[in-house]
């Protein structure tokens, strides 16, 4: 993996104290939370009757089925998972920071 | 959670309905055969809950559980669909057993159950089973010792792997045993009715025994029915609620009572083997014990007394309880045969009750001694999980679509390898993964754990970064090749790039399975050297597709045009390795020092046609539309890759795929070996062997020691899935997990990482592989070959010992 990558990660995320496993394995679970958040999100605003099929679609896997779905289901779906993103970084920062006073 | 229950959207379910619909139709017939009919059909559901066992449906009249058709013997003897309602002159419990199929399944004919009306119906068939069922009777009490000597041996049996046979032996014996006694009950029945009853039982009883007979490994598992090793919880064993179900046999239900029990976290070594002991003791206990029918099991002891005999010393020998007495034990078991069960309406929700939306269950931080967490770690841990619940109170909210994309999210989240993790992270970090919609949508975890990271999400990682670097924001431009390179890049190239980045390293030659690969980067200008000398040492870290990438012609290339000529020399090349100086005789593992003959792969340029071009010419000569045809096609292909792991993609299998796609057919415009480059990059190979696909079944025994053996590693417990996971990739070669550095800390592959490396380490054996002849050891064949050995040299890992 790119070193700079990685280093960048872990220095916005505050990772450095961590062992390199540690840090891995942090990571690996806020990127999994990131995930279900964005989907989550477009659950959200999604219609009722669509979600159903929006949960099949992602099940199938086809990426371009699904981005297909959420352009067509969901007006500027990317400045969606940007904000969500960025919201939901500054979430667990202020989590971490809580937990840590 | 009751009130969650009743919600209409909870139980108002196509099933639930037709449950309704069967339970009204079964009562109304049996008005009409009642002569005091009573108003007790149900007009419509009031609630329903589902239970691990199947669904219990709440009218306005009365309650009904409808259990699944998982009975541990093929119904022993109640129909699927009879229903046995409960009265006061029979005070059996009202069950419906159905199947547990999807209703569209559950409406196909059994062929068992039509075979067996038949027979039943069929008066030359009776006549000709007069023969069959006076042998059987005749043997009712041999079968009877059989059984009881069947149960002493599996008792007393400590090795996991006899005590398979052993099971199998039980059943056997149990099932014979089932079909003799009908047969005298045939034999001695006092008027036609009790005749005609035990002959039907005889039929089915029969049947159940010829199809175990037949084939005792697919009856077990279809009936869920095989041996299972044994799980030991710290709490106090519960006695789970016995749930009577009106049939003639003592059928000894194991399931139910194994599942429930979990492992132990943190107590003494010792504390745990006698937990596990008494527990193992109870459990034996209860299977005997569980009767299922009291009415006919009456009858039966009343008839029979060696019946009875063999059920008291069956719990006697299995029980060696420390301070119980023969009384007692014989009391308790008298007390089960003649308790009548009562209905319990379910007012209350039982344990055993779980709501039908629940979210998946988090996995725990490991608290184990063998894991200590740092303080620091658990902070982060902490705010991820908190940050998780927040989003998943929401996915309670939204109902099951929610569970259903979390679960795929999740479960392929965790295959995902640790390049992808961080890049999708980076994108976040750097502002928003914007071009990686459906990849974060839903689509990116799936994605990612089956080519290794390499595609769009990464592109969208890269791009969400090029941007910022563009603006001149974050850290970067020191590294402007490595990002320039990225973006729009293909999916060859970014596999590349991934691996030239340190995820995968070339090989060393005497490189420990499993060791880390070195975190190098790839120098430009030493790749660059690669452009004009003659011979080419090879770097830690290189790879072809790097060193070609960079000779005159193609370097100045780009995009689409790039990656076609790139992928059409690394194909010629393919085609004799060693005489580009590959030593390892493989394109995608050089070997440090080799030496790369330039020269002769300049000359592929000038020797190798391209639909009567040179490469070069004939990628400078893709037409806009060929471009955009290469990149849809390649997603496709990838596409079926990602669903097809362990297919091999062939040029007229890769033509097919495109055809169906609707894409015309060979669009790619790569030759065959460059298509071949699609099946060998980061995708999972397929199991190959001696050339051929092959699929190998683990014996079952093998795979119960396999289970015992990951439960030592990881204290005591395997991942949720385990078994369905590792069934799935045993015929993975051996080798690609062992090399395979870079999996994160909690997947299942991880696991089988580790499990594999011990393997290894104790028994001194590598997978074998012979690339000349393209034969990989798969998972399967390797832990076959390898466990006798590691179960020999180290006593701790033998189950049987432990």
């Amino acid at each position: 993996m790119n070193d700079d990558i990685r280093a960048f990660v872990v220095r916005e995320l505050g990772l450095e104290t961590l062992s390199k496993e540690e840090q891995d394995e942090a990571v690996s679970k806020i990127g999994r939370v990131l995930s279900e958040k964005v989907a989550i999100v477009f659950l959200e605003k999604l219609p009722e009757e669509k979600r159903e099929t929006y949960a099949r679609v992602v099940e199938g896997g086809n990426q371009k089925e699904i981005a297909d779905f959420l352009k067509n289901n969901i007006p500027d779906s990317e400045n969606v998972i940007k904000e969500t993103l960025q919201k939901s970084i500054e979430e667990f920062k202020d989590i971490r920071d809580k937990l840590k006073t | 959670m009751g009130n969650e229950k009743n919600k209409t959207s909870d139980w108002v379910t196509p099933e639930n309905k037709r449950l309704l619909e069967k339970l009204r139709e079964e009562l109304t017939e049996k008005q009409k055969l009642s002569k005091t009919p009573e108003n007790k059909i149900p007009e419509k559901i009031v609630s329903a809950h589902a239970y691990d066992g199947g669904t219990v449906i709440h009218t306005e009249k009365d309650s009904r559980k409808f259990k699944y058709g998982e009975e541990p013997i093929k119904p022993p003897l109640v129909l699927k669909g009879e229903l046995v309602k409960k009265s006061e002159e029979e005070k059996s419990h009202a069950t419906i057993l159905l199947e547990n199929k999807s209703t569209e399944e559950s409406t196909k004919p059994d062929q068992t159950e039509k075979l067996i009306e038949r027979l039943i119906d069929d008066t030359t068939g009776k006549t000709k089973y007069e023969e069959i069922i006076k042998n059987a009777a005749k043997q009712f009490e041999e079968s009877a010792s059989e059984k009881k000597e069947a149960f002493d041996e599996l008792l007393n049996e400590k090795k996991p792997i006899s005590k398979i046979t052993l099971w199998h032996k039980k059943n056997f014996s149990i099932l014979k045993h089932q079909k003799n006694t009908f047969a005298k009950l045939y034999m001695e029945a006092i008027d036609e009715d009790e005749k005609e009853k035990a002959f039907e039982n005889f039929v089915k009883a029969k049947k159940y025994f010829d199809e175990y007979e037949e084939d005792k490994d697919k009856y077990e598992k279809e009936h869920n029915w095989g041996y299972k090793p044994k799980e030991i919880k710290t709490e106090e064993p519960k006695t789970k609620e016995t749930q009577i179900q009106p049939t003639n046999f003592t059928a000894p239900v194991v399931k139910e009572i194994e599942t429930e029990i979990e492992m132990p976290t943190q107590t003494h070594p010792e504390e745990d083997k006698v937990k596990v002991e008494e527990i193992e003791k109870v459990k034996e206990i209860e299977i005997l014990e569980k009767p299922k029918d009291v009415i006919d099991k009456d009858k039966y002891i009343k008839k029979f007394d060696v019946g009875k005999e063999d059920e008291v010393k069956e719990i006697e020998i299995l029980e060696k309880p420390k301070d119980v007495t023969e009384d007692d034990i014989k009391a308790k078991t008298r007390k089960k045969y003649i308790e009548i069960p009562q209905e319990e309406k379910p007012k209350v929700l039982p344990d055993e009750y779980e709501p039908e939306f629940s979210l998946p269950k988090i996995k725990e931080d490991k608290e184990d001694p063998f894991f200590e967490i740092s303080p620091r770690k658990k902070i982060m841990f902490e705010a991820a999980k908190k940050l998780l619940e927040n989003s998943r109170e929401k996915a309670k909210q939204l109902g099951s679509s929610a569970l259903k994309i979390i679960e795929s999210i999740g479960n392929n989240w965790n295959k995902a390898d640790k390049s992808y993790k961080y890049a999708l992270v980076a994108a976040a970090l750097a502002g928003g993964a914007a071009g990686g919609v459906a990849a974060l949508a839903g689509a990116s975890a799936l994605l990612a754990s089956r080519v290794g990271g390499s595609t769009a999400i990464f592109v969208a990682a890269a791009s969400a970064l090029e941007r910022s670097r563009q603006k001149k924001e974050v850290w970067w431009n020191q590294h402007p090749k490595y990002y320039g390179a990225a973006i729009g890049a293909a999916v060859f190239l970014i596999s590349d790039y991934l691996s030239s980045s340190g995820t995968e390293s070339v090989s060393g030659g005497a490189e420990a399975p499993g060791a880390s690969a070195p975190q190098t980067e790839i120098k430009p200008e030493t790749i660059s050297s690669a452009a004009s000398v003659s011979e080419y040492i090879v770097h830690e870290g290189d790879r072809l597709w790097n060193i070609v990438g960079e000779i005159d012609g193609v370097s100045e290339l780009s995009g689409a045009q790039k990656e076609n000529a790139i992928a059409n020399i690394v194909g010629a090349i393919r085609e004799n390795p060693s005489l580009y100086g590959i030593s390892s005789g493989n394109v995608d593992q050089l070997t440090l020092g080799d030496n790369i003959d330039m020269e002769k792969i300049r000359g592929i340029l000038e020797t190798k046609q391209i639909s009567g071009e040179g490469i070069i010419e004939h990628a400078k000569n893709l037409t806009s539309e060929q471009i955009e045809n290469i990149d849809v096609s390649r997603e496709e292909l990838i596409d079926y890759k990602i669903h097809h792991p362990y297919e091999t993609i062939t040029t007229e299998k890769a033509d097919h795929i495109l055809k169906e796609a609707g894409l015309g057919g060979g669009t790619i415009d790569l030759d065959d070996s460059a298509i071949n480059n699609l099946n060998e990059s980061n995708l999972n190979k397929p199991p190959v062997y001696g050339g051929e696909e092959v699929s190998v079944e683990l014996p079952r025994e093998i795979k119960d020691i396999v289970l015992e053996q990951m439960k030592t590693l990881y204290g005591g417990s395997v991942p949720f899935g385990w078994e369905k996971f590792f069934n799935e990739n045993i015929n993975i070669p051996a080798e690609d997990i062992l090399d395979n550095t870079y999996l994160d800390n909690d997947s299942k592959e991880e696991y089988l990482q580790k499990y594999l490396n011990q393997l290894n380490q104790i028994s001194g054996k590598s997978p074998i592989e012979d690339i000349n002849i393209g034969k990989h050891e798969t998972i399967g064949e390797y832990i076959s070959r390898v466990l006798p050995d590691v179960l020999e040299k180290n006593p701790d890992w033998n189950p049987e010992i432990k």
